[in-house]
């Protein structure tokens, strides 16, 4: 995807063109797109200052003209990411840079905490940089809870301590928003297990997808992520992420076995990988629904995850619909169906239809992949590290009580051998923002976390959302804080949740659920 | 490497119908030419300022001078070309006597500029006898113009009036020949692919920490759009428009005449230039003339 040695033009992939996703409406979009990302702009830019200062910047923008902020363009010691709505503001911006450690250099030098390591830039990969990034953040009373911590990707890293450090394996962003989502929110000191900020929601169980799980089963759950997790799945579409390959599936489609070999399948029945037939003048090779896949036992070298992106930006290009583009434009179907809800229409109608098209088609692999993306959504994971998850992470759903089923990522090496697996079991689900009025990243920034070792294995979606009302809140806090509140009625409830640190250390065996 | 991104000028092209001919570009002739303003000054500056003549410390690396003068079309690169201003300024500035003179003059130049301003000292532009000219001085002191814009297509390319070639598209290296003259006059600016070797990645990395002061610093920010969102049509087709919403609904109706061509406006599309807006106080927006022929 990247190349950091050459001083040559970096191609844009290809996607576009190469997937034939015939969307009519794509002017509409461009021209909604310029509009969206113009106003962002002219809000990043005019900061609080009223709507008649960004509309003078619109003008002054599209007639050409000039405008001036009376606000000094100079950060305190203060300030970082998160002052002023930047982050929030720039979450789903699809802006783009050329190389990865762009994203940090074009957005941290201007704070005068953060020293850009000048000798070092030119030689330090994109997680090293980040890794910079964290501790220079933490010493300087500005720490932020990262998303991949290296337990994560090691699983002999089991240190309470260096467990919760960012890895320095980390998938590259492509854009703004990727970069921001690898962001969590302000913490006051770096976490750890023994952080006084990191504390457990409750006990959770843990399922995969069900080897036999029906399509409208899993449809029925996702559209439940919808509802919880609003937010991010606007911001995946708005920005035009979720959108990326295509707003349509392809009908009648089935899983190619190259395909689905490079995404880690193996054909149960190899003799149904492909079908020949003859259309007219042509001959065409199809795969047999009928073949079947199984998850492949693969070891993976984490020094090697680039070698993944650069796959994944190969997968791209061709006549085929890869696996990850048709489950990403199946959310988009999805998504619109769920969306259109209060005024049904022709988005319904053409998610019935495509539903009627697949019936007996959908396979293991492309349930699985959807399942995957949802939770990367959820969880607020760039869609563009698809093939880097999906290297190391599988989907899981999250039982966190009787009413709140939310779908995340566990690491693979968090499961028990393939023949010793039981399902589901127990993890703890971990906050690292304390219930507190003032606290505006409560319920996000969520980890599974190993009770034995008490180091992060997994990510769980986040659950409290800018648009939620008084009612939905308490409503998702009861569910999230199952067991650890009181509920003081008049939506009010009182959350008193345990310290990791003050959890004892539990074997996993113990945390094995028996057959239900 | 920190290489400045390039935008999507080439994805552009492969969406558009190579049957469908172009909409009209936009045309917009800059005609404003730079006068050069003297800088507020902070008060600790202005008082060494008026006892030190500032400008006579600046180091001036001219092709005008000596062997430096190219005999041709340009076909030197920037780092050899520089490093041929250096010694140029060598020989003007030590009149004859001996190298170690030369390095004396230069140590007794830097002490002064050091306690100045503790911002760095970086490499500046203008136009001299319409041809450009490198010069290096504190960011704090100067008076000067940034540029933000997007790399485009690049490449490297000679351009009239530049001593060395360029990297970047041909839509900037025509604004460069016809429009940035125009826009800072005799003045000083700075825009990376003019004042930054663009083939030394160490300089190209090592200005990476100077950037925000650079745009912060700066009188005024002139920010070059490209022609490939916001055609002619879609201005006239928005006119009027009086806020950001009557903008997007007005031009949401007429993206109905884009259907068979992408309108991405690289500008808006970039990281760089929204870290160059954000960090800047005054910001001028421009098109290039696009009609360099």
């Amino acid at each position: 995807m990247v190349d950091q040695n050459s001083d040559q033009p970096k191609k844009l992939a290809v996607r576009e063109q190469a997937l034939g996703d015939s969307d009519i409406y794509r002017h509409q979009t461009d021209i909604q797109t310029i509009a969206l990302n113009l106003k962002k702009l002219a809000n990043s830019f005019c900061g609080s200052q009223s709507n008649t200062f960004i509309d003078e910047f619109v003008k002054a923008y599209v007639h050409g003209g000039t405008v001036v902020n009376p606000r000094s363009a100079k950060r305190s010691q203060h300030e970082d990411i998160h002052s002023g709505g930047f982050l929030l503001a720039n979450r789903a911006s699809p802006r783009s840079a050329t190389m990865p450690c762009d994203y940090i250099f074009a957005t941290m030098p201007s704070f005068p905490w953060y020293t850009y390591p000048k000798k070092e830039a030119l030689s330090m990969s994109f997680g090293e940089i980040y890794s910079d990034l964290y501790q220079q953040a933490e010493r300087s009373g500005h720490a932020f809870t990262c998303r991949f911590t290296r337990s994560m990707l090691d699983p002999i890293c089991t240190d309470p301590t260096d467990g919760w450090l960012p890895s320095q394996y980390l998938p590259s962003p492509t854009t703004l928003g990727d970069f921001l989502k690898l962001m969590g929110n302000r913490v006051p000191k770096a976490s750890n297990a023994t952080s006084p900020h990191v504390h457990i929601t409750s006990d959770v169980q843990i399922m995969e997808l069900e080897s036999e799980c029906l399509p409208d089963i899993l449809i029925a759950r996702l559209e439940a992520c919808f509802e919880q997790s609003r937010t991010p799945w606007l911001e995946s579409y708005t920005s035009g992420e979720l959108p990326k390959l295509g707003k349509y599936p392809s009908h009648h489609w089935t899983c190619n076995h190259a395909d689905a070999a490079r995404c880690g399948w193996v054909p149960i029945n190899p003799e149904y990988a492909a079908q020949v037939y003859d259309d007219g003048d042509h001959t065409r090779t199809r795969t047999d629904p009928r073949l079947e896949f199984e998850e492949g036992d693969c070891l993976v070298d984490i020094s090697s995850l680039n070698e993944t992106e650069l796959e994944a930006s190969m997968d791209e290009a061709g006549e085929y619909v890869p696996l990850f583009a048709q489950a990403r434009r199946i959310l988009v179907r999805m998504w619109f169906a769920y969306e259109g809800q209060s005024r049904p229409g022709a988005q319904q109608e053409e998610w019935a239809d495509f539903k009627r098209s697949m019936q007996d088609l959908w396979s293991t692999p492309l349930l699985h992949t959807v399942l995957l993306l949802a939770g990367m959504v959820n969880c607020r994971i760039p869609l563009s590290a698809a093939a880097w998850v999906n290297k190391l992470f599988i989907p899981v759903y999250i039982r966190h009580n009787e009413d709140l089923l939310s779908v995340g990522l566990l690491a693979k090496h968090a499961r028990q051998p393939k023949q010793q697996r039981k399902h589901p079991f127990h993890l703890l689900c971990v906050g690292q923002h304390l219930p507190s009025p003032h606290e505006k990243a409560f319920g996000n920034d969520l980890f599974l976390v190993g009770s034995e070792t008490k180091v992060p294995v997994g990510l769980a979606s986040d659950m409290f959302h800018e648009r939620h009302s008084d009612e939905a809140s308490v409503r998702v806090a009861i569910s999230l804080y199952n067991g650890y509140f009181t509920d003081l009625g008049d939506n009010k409830v009182d959350i008193g949740p345990r310290l990791l640190s003050d959890e004892p250390s539990v074997p996993r065996e113990a945390y094995i659920v028996g057959p239900q | 490497m920190y290489t400045r991104g390039w935008a999507g000028a080439r994805h552009c092209e492969a969406r558009r119908p190579v049957a469908q001919p172009q909409p009209p570009r936009r045309r917009r002739l800059i005609s404003s030419l730079a006068t050069p303003q003297i800088k507020p000054a902070s008060a600790g500056f202005k008082a060494i300022a008026s006892a030190l003549d500032f400008f006579s410390r600046l180091r001036i690396y001219s092709m005008a001078s000596g062997s430096a003068t190219p005999t041709g079309p340009s076909t030197l690169d920037f780092s050899s070309w520089f490093k041929s201003c250096i010694t140029a300024f060598g020989c003007a500035t030590k009149k004859g006597s001996n190298s170690n003179a030369s390095q004396q003059n230069t140590s007794r130049i830097c002490p002064a500029t050091e306690r100045l301003t503790d911002t760095p000292t970086i490499k500046f532009a203008r136009f001299k006898n319409a041809t450009l000219e490198l010069f290096e001085a504190p960011i704090e002191s100067t008076d000067y113009i940034a540029f933000s814009h997007v790399w485009g297509d690049w490449a490297w390319r000679s351009i009239s009036g530049i001593p060395y070639d360029v990297k970047a598209s041909e839509e900037k290296a025509k604004f460069i020949a016809n429009d940035l003259p125009a826009l800072v006059g005799d003045g000083a600016f700075w825009m990376d692919t003019l004042t930054v070797d663009q083939r030394n990645p160490v300089e190209v990395s090592e200005i990476v920490d100077v950037i925000p002061d650079i745009f912060r610093m700066a009188r005024k920010t002139i920010a070059v759009k490209e022609c490939d969102g916001l055609y002619d049509c879609c201005i006239a087709a928005v006119a009027g428009f009086e806020t950001a919403n009557e903008f997007a609904s007005k031009s949401h109706d007429h993206s109905i005449a884009h259907t068979h061509y992408l309108c991405a406006e690289s500008y808006l599309q970039r990281l760089w230039t929204l870290q160059e807006c954000l960090l800047s106080h005054t910001i001028e927006f421009v098109v290039g003339s696009d009609s360099m022929s």
